[in-house]
């Protein structure tokens, strides 16, 4: 532009400058003197437009780079250049490379890569189960995935656009359990919390299904919320913004539940032994003049609530096993039939000193079962000795053994107090102990039977109770037994 | 002797034996329930001078049965000593000034000093045997 303006005012001049020439030196032989003026003419105008074409290139591509201002990200907007020549040819293979969307040239798949890794990234934000958006630095929603929508009940990402995410969840706190709780930890997140975690009821959060699809699976459900927010990095020139999770943790906030209920009922229950033994202990120290009656029967309760509590220790720890997934049963090639014997021996004294009768029908055709003898024979001890606490005196406990099919199962039948229709599915439930004035002086932990089923579960077989209140109760344990004649050993 | 009537209300049956037994010996009248609804039954149909409760009971649990003790006429300035299995989760504080404990005793706990923490609080003052 500029080189175009200096070639017009140098023509001007040299046009001038053969005129006013042409004046003074008169008008004789004007016409031969006006060549030389003729020839410097054109050539200024070719030196012109040669210099004009030369820099018409360069000046494109200075243009096309003041444009997008140097940004790397902008390269898309550059445009390639029609015309021949080495320059043209590189800018053109220069913005091929820099723009994803044009195809590269064979053996240069750097922009395919990119393509691809971009379209991998959209579908892994699709598939996540949690909630992911970005925000401006005012919260409002500028992307967000299918998850996102999903957990705030709202059909399309797009209709999430622009919207303040902080007031979208606190349109769904109107319905949460506690709203001025979940309202309160939203608060500290627009105050500046990074994380918070917050119950609400939410859509389900993998899959969006149509209201009319599954309306029942899909519906609203109570949720806990893990939400957190990240400043997003970049440039300065970068537009601020937070990257937002939401994540919901249901499951683990249950479990965590479940664990410290479980931890305390275990304190209290650790507790009561020891205050027992505390108590009766500086009873028999302290006390003047206790008979030696009862001298005898607090040292017996002393010596009980020992038993008790170093059994609630081992029950403990094999609970504490339970939970963790590893408790270790044995594989041993066992006779059901001694197993069987032992226990009943253990709990025999027990049974008659409750004043019951013992009836024991047990097939000699047992076959031999693979499994951890003395988690079995505790299995077996615990479920018998239930039937004798709960059995009022003159009643009867009754243990058979058959083998049925690929199974054998060993029957515990009482005729004690039995249990309520609504007590049957919590009886293998730990720490759950069924209130019945009838024995409410039996002790015990709540653990046993929970103990009895993981174990009959590890064998692969189960424990199962029949039971109706005021006739007594039947549980059933069946453990795998098949026909194997190459199992020999025992 | 003292000769206070004494109203327990404890689950545990060995527990309660040793507290009754511990409670007469120093010369209480002791009544004992085993439940919070048996508790809350016997203390309205006759007059007692104070209460051990236990906290966690099943049918009524020792705070019901402090509820409904303190809303009525019959013990709202008697004695009470909750006895808990509890640990450091419980706000014993709040408990004392919410339904105004004599104490918060927590398992395992000496009988002995809760037969002396009753014979202070029924002992009229100046009257002290």
């Amino acid at each position: 532009m500029h080189l175009g303006l200096v070639f017009l005012v140098l023509i001007v001049l040299t046009i001038g400058l053969s005129r006013w020439h042409s004046l003074a030196g008169g008008s004789v032989g004007a016409s031969g003197q006006s060549i030389p003026w003729v020839i410097v003419l054109v050539a200024l105008l070719c030196g012109g437009g040669f210099c004009l074409h030369a820099v018409h290139i360069p000046g494109r591509i200075a243009e096309e780079l003041q444009r997008v201002g140097g940004d790397a990200r902008r390269s898309r907007e550059l445009r390639p250049m029609v015309g021949r020549g080495g320059i043209v040819e590189v800018w053109n293979t220069l913005i091929e490379q820099a723009q994803p969307n044009n195809s590269a040239p064979p053996g240069n798949n750097v922009a395919s890569t990119v393509d691809m890794q971009v379209a991998l990234m959209a579908r892994a934000m699709r598939s996540v189960s949690a909630g992911i958006a970005v925000t401006d630095e005012r919260f409002c929603i500028q992307a967000a995935n299918g998850p996102l929508a999903a957990l705030f009940n709202i059909e399309a990402t797009q209709l999430l656009r622009d919207r303040n995410i902080l007031e979208v969840l606190s349109e769904l706190t109107v319905t949460s359990p506690n709203p001025k709780e979940s309202i309160a930890a939203i608060e500290r997140l627009a105050g500046g919390g990074r994380a918070i975690t917050v119950r609400m009821v939410c859509g389900a959060s993998s899959v969006v299904a149509s209201a009319a699809a599954a309306p029942d699976s899909a519906g609203p459900c109570e949720t806990v919320l893990r939400i957190s927010r990240t400043r997003l990095t970049g440039r300065d020139s970068d537009e601020p913004g937070y990257a937002w999770l939401l994540q919901d943790i249901t499951q683990q906030s249950l479990a965590a539940e479940a664990r410290d209920k479980f931890l305390q009922t275990a304190t209290h229950e650790l507790r009561t032994p020891l205050a027992n033994l505390r108590a009766y202990a500086e009873a028999l120290s302290i006390e003047s003049g206790v008979s030696l009656e009862e001298q005898k029967e607090f040292c017996n309760i002393i010596t009980d609530e020992t038993l008790r509590l170093s059994r609630l220790v081992d029950h403990l720890l094999t609970v504490g096993q339970m939970e963790a997934g590893s408790l270790v049963i044995q594989q041993h090639s066992l006779d059901p039939a001694r197993i069987l014997e032992e226990a009943i021996e253990n709990t025999r004294p027990q049974i008659i000193a409750a004043g019951l009768t013992l009836d024991t029908d047990i097939s000699p055709k047992l076959r031999k079962i693979r499994g951890d003898k003395d988690k079995l024979q505790a299995v077996l001890v615990n479920l018998i000795g239930n039937a004798g606490k709960y059995t009022l005196a003159g009643g009867s406990v009754r243990i058979s053994a058959s083998l049925r099919g690929e199974s054998l199962e060993v029957k515990v039948a009482d005729t004690g107090i039995g249990i309520g229709p609504e007590d049957i599915g919590k009886v293998f439930d730990k720490f759950y102990r069924v209130q019945n004035d009838a024995v409410q002086n039996q002790t015990g932990n709540g653990l046993g039977l929970a103990f009895a089923r993981e174990v009959a579960r590890l064998h692969h077989g189960d424990i199962v109770l029949e039971s109706q209140l005021g006739e007594g109760s039947v549980f059933t344990l069946t453990l795998p037994a098949p026909d194997e004649p190459t199992v020999s050993q025992c | 002797m003292n000769g206070a009537k004494i109203l327990v209300a404890e689950d545990d049956p060995v527990f309660r034996r040793v507290i009754v037994f511990t409670l007469e010996r120093h010369g209480f009248v002791v009544a004992a329930a085993n439940n919070g609804m048996i508790a809350w039954e016997l203390a309205q149909a006759h007059d007692f001078d104070g209460l051990v409760t236990d906290h966690q009971m099943p049918g009524l649990t020792g705070i019901e049965l402090l509820e409904r003790l303190r809303s009525t006429s019959k013990f709202t300035d008697k004695p009470i000593v909750l006895c808990t299995a509890k640990g450091l989760e419980l706000d014993t504080s709040f408990l004392i000034e919410r339904y105004g404990l004599a104490s918060v005793l927590h398992k395992p706990f000496s009988p002995q000093r809760l037969a002396s923490l009753l014979l202070e609080q029924t002992t009229p003052a100046g009257a002290a045997q």
